[in-house]
């Protein structure tokens, strides 16, 4: 496989960009608000999304993968890294699924959604396999519904910032 | 591209439909006599009937971090902890069969189980 120097780069930006998100968002204290372990604005996700749409799918997971990994070797959390690999996985799947009924059946903001409620999936069913204990599929629904909330917020920023960026990429 | 299309609203019904299906499962599971479990690592480590409580005790889990768990008639709740997220503490006090409080951190989980047992429904 021929990579192009172009999206090398673009990946190695995007990576930076996800991280300093990731980090950024670790800072802001949502948890005091909805007291609920892993509940996250998922602004890494614009990222994400961005890269899948404007790059497509093998780049898009490289930063996925480079980001957790990098924020893994930051936080040095393991149980952490499993976690945000759980949720990012099934997110980045189900988004890549998604994107195959765009734009005819989905907008972004489906995408999106579908992303943000996988990735409480993902992160549930890790914990279940983590913690082994039924009762953790009980937190799927609150987290259901903040993080496609939040779903629809990431699809609002990557939606300007998809229209900004592909004037750059081509 | 700025209009919502069709699958839009149908995957946002799905993902709510979801969420109201695990949360009225919960609400129907019985209560009656509560026992808190505790569990690291998978492995059960306490069981506390609570409704054979007289007076309010408290258990301490270590690991790499220290959870301390306060139960009563009432309910369970994690008092205090030492690990840097606290969300187990911020779940506040655990009164229904099937809710439960996790510290991630330290593989710790704190569930309610009710009457029936918590395999009968979960499965």
């Amino acid at each position: 496989m021929k990579i192009r120097i172009k999206t090398l780069a673009l990946c190695a930006v995007l990576t930076a960009l996800a991280l300093a998100l990731s980090l950024l968002e670790s800072t802001i204290p949502l948890g005091l608000i909805v007291p609920l372990p892993g509940v996250k604005l998922g602004l890494a996700n614009v990222v994400t999304l961005c890269a899948l749409f404007s790059l497509g799918f093998w780049p898009a997971l490289a930063v996925l993968l480079c980001r957790i990994l990098l924020l893994f070797l930051m936080t040095g959390s393991f149980t952490g890294f499993l976690m945000s690999l759980g949720g990012g996985l099934t997110a980045f799947l189900s988004m890549a699924a998604c994107k195959k009924g765009y734009p005819g059946f989905f907008s972004l903001y489906g995408v999106s959604v579908c992303g943000a409620c996988m990735h409480s999936v993902g992160q549930v069913a890790m914990a279940l396999i983590l913690t082994q204990s039924p009762g953790v599929v009980y937190y799927l629904s609150p987290l259901l519904l903040t993080s496609g909330a939040c779903g629809i917020l990431t699809a609002a920023a990557a939606q300007g910032a998809l229209r900004a960026f592909r004037h750059r990429v081509e | 591209m700025r209009r919502l299309k069709k699958g839009d609203i149908l995957i946002s019904a799905f993902f709510l439909i979801l969420a109201g299906a695990v949360f009225f499962s919960g609400m129907l599971r019985p209560s009656g006599r509560l026992t808190a479990i505790i569990t690291q690592n998978g492995k059960e480590i306490r069981r506390i009937e609570l409704s054979g409580l007289t007076s309010p005790v408290t258990i301490t889990v270590s690991g790499e971090y220290e959870n301390v768990i306060k139960a009563d008639q009432s309910g369970v709740w994690v008092e205090h902890a030492t690990c840097p997220r606290q969300t187990c503490v911020h779940t506040g006090k655990l009164t229904k069969a099937g809710s439960c409080a996790v510290c991630m951190e330290n593989k710790m989980v704190v569930t309610l189980v009710g009457d029936g047992g918590f395999d009968a429904v979960a499965g």
